[in-house]
């Protein structure tokens, strides 16, 4: 790892990569209010299903989560993100 | 309709394993790049990313569904992940992480208690963020957004104030008084009779 040798280089690599968290963690974020909204104004159904809508995403997360750290190790950060 | 809710249902199963991957990649890909010893850095820099992006997607995600309507708003959404790609993609990859892989199961049974107390706290947030909004808008109210922006603005917040509380005096201690302190707040917003 030769960047940890230069480490204000990598410091600015890790903040561009968080720039990058937040911006993929923003699609999750406007999304979180409008989902709910759009199901039950939009498509006219009941509450639960948008609970569901919304749940289901985190439920995906939860169940992917572990899978996803075998893959980062095995293949690499990188292409997992 | 059963069809526009089994599309964005299966677009939510798709967004939870994109979440995944990206925040798997980022902490491995950080702390590969900045060393095991300042993982700690690398974990306050991800919370920080991913609570601003709460604070500033409530509203921002509210003003363009009204705005510009939910495909309109989703497009945005499918935009922004790939801004972030294209920002990154020439940074170099690091080394995958040699040595045995533990069993997700061992660690489980050795964590699983603080685990429980997490996800218990989490049904909190998890609610406040589903409902919120919904709530807001049933009632009239004004401003549905900002009920996420100051929870993730508080976080942020805290992550910069307190960060290094747990090494100081011990992460037993801090997770009791933040327990303490999310169940005041739960128990204001249900004695609140309006914004």
């Amino acid at each position: 790892m030769p960047e940890t040798d230069q480490p204000d280089f990598a410091y600015r690599r890790v903040v561009a990569l968080t720039v990058a968290l937040f911006l993929s963690y923003l699609a999750v974020a406007m999304s979180l209010p409008a989902v709910p909204v759009y199901v039950v104004q939009g498509l006219r159904l009941d509450n639960a299903f948008g609970g569901l809508a919304v749940g289901i995403a985190f439920l995906s997360t939860i169940l992917t989560r572990a899978h996803a750290g075998a893959r980062a190790d095995r293949l690499g950060s990188k292409l997992s993100m | 309709m059963a069809g526009d809710y089994a599309v964005l249902i299966a677009g939510r199963l798709l967004l939870g394993l994109g979440e995944s991957l990206t925040m798997v990649g980022m902490i491995n890909w950080g702390i590969g790049l900045m060393g095991p010893a300042r993982s700690g850095k690398v974990m306050a820099l991800v919370g920080m990313g991913l609570y601003g992006a709460f604070a500033v997607g409530g509203p921002l995600g509210l003003a363009l569904l009204h705005g510009i309507g939910f495909a309109g708003l989703m497009s945005v959404c499918s935009l922004l992940p790939l801004l972030g790609l294209v920002a990154i993609c020439w940074f170099p990859a690091v080394a995958p992480q040699a040595g045995q892989c533990e069993s997700v199961w061992r660690i489980v049974g050795r964590i699983w208690r603080t685990g429980a107390v997490v996800g218990l706290q989490g049904i909190g947030f998890a609610v406040l963020g589903a409902f919120f909004s919904l709530y807001f808008l049933s009632r009239g109210w004004p401003h549905p957004g900002l009920g996420l922006t100051f929870f993730g603005a508080g976080f942020v917040l805290v992550r910069l104030l307190c960060g290094n509380l747990p090494d100081r005096i011990g992460g037993t201690q801090v997770a009791i008084a933040s327990l303490g302190v999310e169940a005041c707040g739960q128990f204001l917003l249900w004695l609140a009779p309006g914004p």
